[in-house]
């Protein structure tokens, strides 16, 4: 049961503090974020796959994807590359400075008609990032879901995020099966090279009773919806998070209407039954 | 019990007068080759005989750039605006048609909903309006084909022009009953001769108002002319300047911006009108945008205004005031390219004119 | 950054007709506050001491019409972490570049007699056509307001805001009836926004000064004159006056006029 707190005016932030950074590329970091108010950090919660809106006053704000999950209370984590005006600011906060943060906003995942479903990740670079946050929520119910497939791939070996897991923590998990590959070869890269599509030559998926879901750069979804049709996967079971631009995070500036949706509203979690019906969409 | 009245159309400008004491005024006001509603210090100004303003009310309510909240980056602590809007004077907005009030009652939808926007609602809340029954067509408005030339709610008193210079004055809001109150004795009941010369009007508006176009099955034209050779054809005709999203009264897009003082230890955050014409409209980091070229920028707006607002609220976000074909500098008229494509799509026998 | 902790700024003027340096000192009312973000260490038209650099922001007036201020551009870059180019001159060539449509030996012979083989006369190009150029504030003059939100932004690391929308866009929010509409040959819709269409507001025209907005559908605005009255070379005036340098791009061009 989620319980959010009625607020009169949705778009003032609550102040948070940055906890903790964790350098996971070049271009992107880690960022904890703790609430300040007793209230706020005690009833804010949220669904894998929603976003939030963080602020640095002064420069701006803009939609983040949570990486942590539900699962483990604690600190708020963005995985965010240094992209812009509010990436850059947010790179050079240090541990103890404070945002802005309000939501979280939009649909996430349904974890409940998950239940019981094999599931298929397909990642691409920072698609990853809200990615982790289902995965995860799976990890710590793992009697709960089916068979877990994660194909993640990168452009770069060291653009990998979340390698630790990557490497170390969901291969050993039970029931997990983990490919990787990068686009580019690599001296030190003694795994699969090719896009993300090359893994399904590599580890063959049944689509039986097993949700796909996807998360990459605005060119990967149409590929990766292209094979899961040919392995029989169904639209309602190809669930894609998609990017968007957005300023209010609460449908009214209209930046992120996709055709006749909005992706801070209805989204950023569709079906490709959804998807299909939506021009422009993918 | 009445709630309808008479009042002598000279009279008007008394009760307005009567009224400044009370809220700040704003009515049609000539200006150059346009109208536009302003604040009125001088009732005499207001021409209530005017063929449409150039900007709808949705100046009022969404004003083009507005301070939402300041920080102070030092304290790191948040003035919220909203408290400022709320004890804003009460404003009246004197002469407004039809289809302007249908705007307003799409714009409660959209910036009512799951999530409120407290600024749009707080002014809104303020705002007193005098409605205007147009009974003569204006220069480029199809209101009639749109189905906006009648309104049964969403203004305070509404004046319908009968004969003898009079209006009959329907009283549609408690804050309606407040002006009568300050009109006094300007306004007497209706009798049945005020009866039936509203009804001699509302025949003569029937009459008058054409009907160029129609919107039956106006969803299915939609989904069928995504390829339709119009958007290329608009495409080389428009330039993305954005006039017509900015005159539209029900185009609600906006940006937001923080803007630092010069001590850079101050910052409001600002919105402030957008259009999804604009290039940057769709553009992410990356950068990657979603809608990079100028005619896929105006076909969206269509398929927003009428697709999408179909979906997300069950009525097209076009009203027919005609606003964006008298202000498009390229001529572009949404009526005719609405028309063609139901001409084209559906079949069905469509109106020219109007 | 200087002893004071503050970003040194150089301010440089190249040809055009300084007015937009001087509307930099027309900020009056600011100028001391802005002095408090930024230590102005170069500015030859304000200061008689000035530093030789480096400096962390350049602000470069004008466009490049010599071959002496090819050289001093490129040194002013070398100097430079962040380098402005300020007004129409140094963004698009501006009103100076109108030389380049006539004989250039014609006119200097005309200027400087028929000795004049001294003189350093180069086609005029704008700033970005030598060096590489982080921001532009176009304009003639450039906006003062807009000087300002940028010197703020660039002191906090943030890149400056500068529209790449139409002029209509402020035109219409301050409601002012459309002067193509009026029969007026108005550049409006297909430049730059910025300066609070100043200039529609008082009834006359835009003649373009900010440049082309982004994308520009020159084509269209082409017709809308063309349907008016105006003539190719009327068009071309419009078209060209402040922006010389469009008359290289593809978008102009294709024009064929």
């Amino acid at each position: 049961m989620q319980i959010t707190l009625t607020r009169e005016n949705e778009y003032l932030p609550d102040l948070a503090k940055l906890m903790k950074k964790t350098k996971l590329t070049e271009m992107e970091s880690l960022f904890e974020f703790e609430f300040l108010d007793n209230n706020v950090r005690k009833y804010f919660t949220y669904n894998p796959g929603q976003f939030v809106q963080v602020s640095i006053f002064g420069v701006g704000e803009a939609p983040f994807s949570v990486s942590s999950t539900p699962t483990r209370p604690g600190n708020l984590e963005l995985g965010i590359r240094q992209t812009g005006n509010v990436t850059d600011a947010i790179h050079n906060l240090n541990v103890g400075d404070v945002v802005g943060i309000r939501g979280p906003y939009g649909n996430g995942f349904s974890m409940d008609k998950l239940c019981g479903k094999n599931l298929l990740f397909i990642a691409g670079g920072i698609g990853m990032v809200p990615l982790r946050s289902v995965i995860n929520y799976i990890m710590d119910k793992r009697d709960d879901y089916g068979k877990v497939t994660i194909f993640y791939g990168a452009c770069l070996p060291d653009e990998r995020v979340f390698v630790d897991e990557l490497e170390n923590v969901w291969p050993n998990a039970p029931d997990v099966e983990m490919h990787q590959t990068v686009d580019e070869c690599h001296e030190t890269w003694q795994g699969n090279v090719g896009v993300v599509t090359c893994l399904f030559d590599v580890c063959k998926v049944a689509s039986e009773n097993t949700v796909a879901i996807i998360c990459g750069p605005p060119v990967m979804y149409k590929f990766v919806v292209q094979d899961l049709m040919k392995l029989g996967f169904k639209g309602d079971d190809i669930l894609l998070s998609l990017e968007r631009k957005m300023q209010c995070g609460v449908g009214k500036c209209a930046h992120c209407q996709i055709g006749h949706k909005l992706t801070c509203i209805d989204g950023p979690v569709f079906t490709f039954s959804e998807v299909q019906r939506l021009q422009e969409a993918i | 019990m009445s709630s309808t009245y008479i009042m002598k159309r000279s009279d008007l400008l008394k009760l307005v007068q009567a009224a400044m004491d009370e809220y700040d005024i704003y009515g049609p006001v000539q200006r150059r080759t346009t109208w536009v509603f302003d604040k009125i210090d001088d009732p005499s100004r207001i021409d209530m005989d005017y063929d449409n303003t150039m900007m709808s009310l949705k100046k009022f309510f969404i004003p083009s750039k507005e301070v939402m909240m300041r920080f102070n980056l030092r304290e790191m602590s948040i003035d919220d605006s909203l408290p400022d809007v709320k004890a804003e004077r009460p404003q009246l907005l004197v002469g407004v048609h039809a289809c302007d009030i249908h705007a307003l009652l799409f714009l409660d939808r959209v910036f009512g909903g799951k999530y409120v926007d407290p600024y749009y609602v707080a002014r809104r809340e303020n705002t007193t309006i005098i409605g205007l029954n147009c009974i003569d067509p204006c220069k480029h408005g199809f209101c009639k084909s749109v189905n906006t030339h009648i309104v049964n709610e969403g203004y305070d008193l509404y004046l319908t022009p009968i004969t003898g210079d009079k209006y009959y004055v329907h009283v549609g809001s408690p804050k309606g009953d407040r002006l009568l109150t300050i009109a006094g004795k300007l306004l007497r009941e209706a009798t049945d001769e005020g009866h039936e010369a509203f009804k001699a009007s509302m025949k003569h508006k029937h009459e008058s108002l054409p009907v160029g176009l129609h919107l039956d099955n106006i969803n299915e034209t939609f989904d069928m002319a995504w390829d339709d050779p119009i958007w290329a054809r608009l495409g080389e005709e428009c330039m993305n300047c954005g006039s017509c999203a900015l005159v539209c009264p029900t185009c609600y897009c906006y940006d937001v911006a923080d803007e630092l003082d010069l001590s850079l230890s101050n910052a409001d955050r600002t919105r402030k009108w957008s259009t999804c014409l604009y290039h940057d409209f769709a553009l992410v980091a990356g950068p990657h945008n979603f809608r990079e070229d100028p005619p896929a920028r105006l076909k969206y707006r269509f398929y927003h205004k009428i697709r999408g607002a179909l979906h997300d609220h069950g009525i097209i976000a076009c009203t027919g005031c005609g606003r964006c074909i008298e202000h498009c500098p390229a001529g572009i008229s949404v009526k005719d390219v609405v028309y063609e494509l139901q001409k084209r799509r559906v079949g069905v026998p469509v109106v020219k004119g109007g | 950054m200087g002893d004071n902790g503050k970003p040194t700024v150089g301010i440089f003027g190249f040809t055009g007709c300084a007015g937009c340096q001087l509307n930099i000192l027309n900020i009056e009312d600011h100028l001391l506050e802005l002095l408090e973000l930024v230590d102005i260490t170069t500015w030859r038209m304000a200061k008689s001491e000035n530093s030789k650099g480096p400096w962390d922001i350049a602000f470069v007036e004008g466009s490049i019409a010599k071959q002496e201020e090819v050289v001093r551009i490129k040194a002013i870059r070398e100097n430079s972490r962040i380098l402005v180019a300020i007004g129409a001159c140094a963004t698009h060539g501006g009103l100076p570049a109108m030389r380049n449509f006539r004989d250039i030996d014609e006119m200097k012979r005309i200027v400087y007699g028929e000795k004049n083989d001294h003189v350093d006369v180069i086609p005029i190009k704008r700033v970005a056509d030598y060096i590489h150029v982080d921001y532009e504030l176009p304009g003639c003059p450039m906006d003062k307001d807009e000087f300002i939100r940028t010197v703020k932004a660039l002191a906090v690391g943030k890149t400056p805001d500068i529209p790449n929308y139409s002029v209509c866009y402020e035109c219409k929010i301050r409601e002012n009836a459309c002067l193509l509409k009026e029969n007026k040959f108005c550049m409006g819709p297909v430049t730059s926004a910025g300066c609070g269409a100043i200039c529609p507001t008082y009834g006359a025209p835009c003649e373009g000064c900010r440049g082309p907005v982004a994308q520009v559908n020159w084509g269209a605005e082409y017709k809308i004159l063309k349907e008016m009255g105006a003539t190719d070379d009327d068009i071309k005036r419009r078209f060209l006056k402040y922006c010389p340098v469009v008359a290289d791009t593809p978008e102009f061009k294709e024009l064929n006029f």
